[in-house]
């Protein structure tokens, strides 16, 4: 088997030594490493993504292939970065403040990293501020946000207000996810998207990147 | 009357069925051996790091009254009232499973030992659940003698009506920084692996209501169906331990759109 097809497959059974191995042996062979992403890495976690909304495999099958994918990806990361490509496009990340649920902004950011984005993840209890001042700072172009409360949701808007009145609301957008929030109250608050989950999280991210 | 103790983790154990349930697994479906690895470690690592506590306090039927209207932001009609005021025993109480379990789930993530972390993490929630399941079984035992035909169930701030920032006076009275439990301005309590709620006790007629309220339908458990299920069928009321706080479990599986 071609060598980039056995990353993926490798990559799809959550083996993250052999993962290494042989992305190790790929950069030995001089294949480029924006090809071993996209042919090997990438092209692995779109056939496990597309096999976990189809419900053929589950959670810890996703999250097995990510440790995977991250094995390679380390290897990668200092070339990609060399050549200042480092994948689809930035993304800030985080919980908002007073909120410290952080299980579903943790699977989106292993989602996104799957699907080729680079992730800033803030955490949680997560300023305002620290969101905006994070995407400036990093040239990020999406800011996402998750909140598992109703009470937490609010800050939101106040990230969305903040880039307004900076004037980056047309460079900047945001997406919001997490248990009480809807597509509605996205949509109130001036929020670029919504996605219910990891999977419509990369989705939308796309959409909004037009990648 | 105030009581707070100690549980042992097992004694909340969740059973592997609702834990693989948790992580979106269908019981139908077998767990590849890898799968079926992580669960049994994530279940060691559990017992090893829970430290689950928790605090009771009884109130009596007004006083609860200006605990729960204290707040002012409840849903008018909501069906709690009704049942308070048909009980014959009420208590105030909270648990956790402990910080140590959420700052190992956090590590596990550092680490990038997903699968492990996320397991860990249903895990704790699902013992949670379990863990407002006993504290009904011995609310109800603790009235053994006075009360003896008495079901208890609990009831939560955030769920049917009784808004979250109920949390605010429930704490007030109750205390539960005594064992650990802080709340902060959002309502949030810390640890996360947190329950607080009230214990109703009384006929078990007085848990029986039309789950057509308002924010029913955009509720997306509906938990209140098997609860009053078990209570029409009390004879399978003590087959196992199992969640009945109104809090559902959570189902990981992507939704079959997108
Ligand atoms: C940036 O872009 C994006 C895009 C997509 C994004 C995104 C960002 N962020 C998330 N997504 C999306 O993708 C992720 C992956 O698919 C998803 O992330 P989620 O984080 O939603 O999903 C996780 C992977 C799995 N989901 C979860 O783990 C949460 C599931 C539900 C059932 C839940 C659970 C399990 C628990 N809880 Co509770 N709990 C609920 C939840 C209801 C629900 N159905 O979601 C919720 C959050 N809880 C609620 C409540 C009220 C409470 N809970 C409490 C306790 C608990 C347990 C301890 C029993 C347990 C664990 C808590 C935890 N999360 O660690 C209490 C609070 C705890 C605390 N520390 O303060 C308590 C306050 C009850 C009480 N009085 O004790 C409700 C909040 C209501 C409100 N008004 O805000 C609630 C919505 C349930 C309900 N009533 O419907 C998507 O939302």
């Amino acid at each position: 088997m071609e060598l980039l097809l056995q990353i993926s497959a490798s990559l799809q059974q959550g083996d993250d030594s052999k993962v290494h191995e042989l992305t190790s042996l790929a950069l030995q062979q001089g294949h480029a490493p924006e090809k071993i992403l996209s042919d090997g890495l990438i092209a692995g976690m779109d056939i496990i993504g597309k096999q976990f909304r189809h419900h053929e495999i589950f959670l810890p099958d996703v999250l097995m292939a990510a440790k995977a994918m991250n094995a390679g990806l380390d290897l990668l990361k200092p070339l990609l970065q060399e050549s200042g490509q480092i994948g689809l496009g930035k993304i800030v990340i985080g919980t908002v403040s007073g909120d410290l649920h952080d299980l579903g902004k943790n699977l989106v950011t292993i989602m996104l990293k799957g699907a080729g984005f680079e992730v800033i993840d803030l955490g949680k209890d997560v300023k305002p501020s620290t969101f905006v001042d994070t995407a400036i700072s990093e040239n990020a172009t999406v800011i996402g946000m998750s909140a598992l409360l109703t009470t937490t949701m609010p800050v939101m808007k106040s990230v969305v207000e903040i880039l307004h009145e900076r004037g980056l609301a047309n460079s900047i957008k945001t997406i919001i996810g997490g248990a009480p929030l809807s597509d509605e109250y996205a949509r109130e608050i001036g929020a670029d998207a919504y996605a219910y989950d990891a999977a419509n999280a990369v989705v939308k991210i796309k959409e909004l990147m037009g990648v | 009357m105030r009581q707070s103790s100690l549980f042992n983790p097992t004694e909340i154990l969740p059973n592997e069925k609702d834990i693989l349930k948790h992580q979106g697994i269908p019981e139908e479906h077998t767990p590849s051996t890898r799968i079926q690895n992580i669960l049994s470690e994530a279940i060691i690592l559990f017992i090893g790091e829970a430290k689950p506590q928790w605090i009771r306090a009884q109130v009596s039927r007004s006083e609860f009254k200006a605990i729960y209207l204290g707040a002012g932001e409840n849903f008018i009609e909501n069906p709690l009232e009704n049942i308070y005021s048909q009980a014959s025993n009420l208590a105030l109480f909270a648990l956790t499973v402990g910080l140590e379990i959420s700052n190992k789930i956090e590590n596990l993530f550092q680490q990038k030992e997903y699968a492990l972390a996320a397991m860990l993490d249903s895990v704790a929630s699902t013992a949670a659940e379990n863990a407002v399941a006993r504290c009904e079984k011995l609310y109800e035992e603790s009235l053994q003698e006075t009360d003896e035909t008495a079901t208890v169930l609990a009831y939560s701030p955030g769920y049917c009506g009784w808004h979250i920032s109920g949390q605010k006076n429930l704490f007030d009275y109750l205390k539960p920084e005594q064992i650990g439990i802080t709340i902060n301005n959002h309502f949030l309590m810390t640890p996360l692996k947190s329950v607080s709620g009230l214990l109703v006790a009384g006929p078990p007629k007085i848990h029986l209501f039309k789950n057509n309220f308002d924010f029913c339908r955009s509720c997306t458990d509906k938990s209140c169906t098997e609860r009053m299920w078990k209570i029409n069928h009390p004879e399978e009321k003590n087959s196992e331990i199992r969640r009945t706080n109104g809090i559902t479990t959570a189902d990981f599986s992507q939704s079959s759109a997108g």
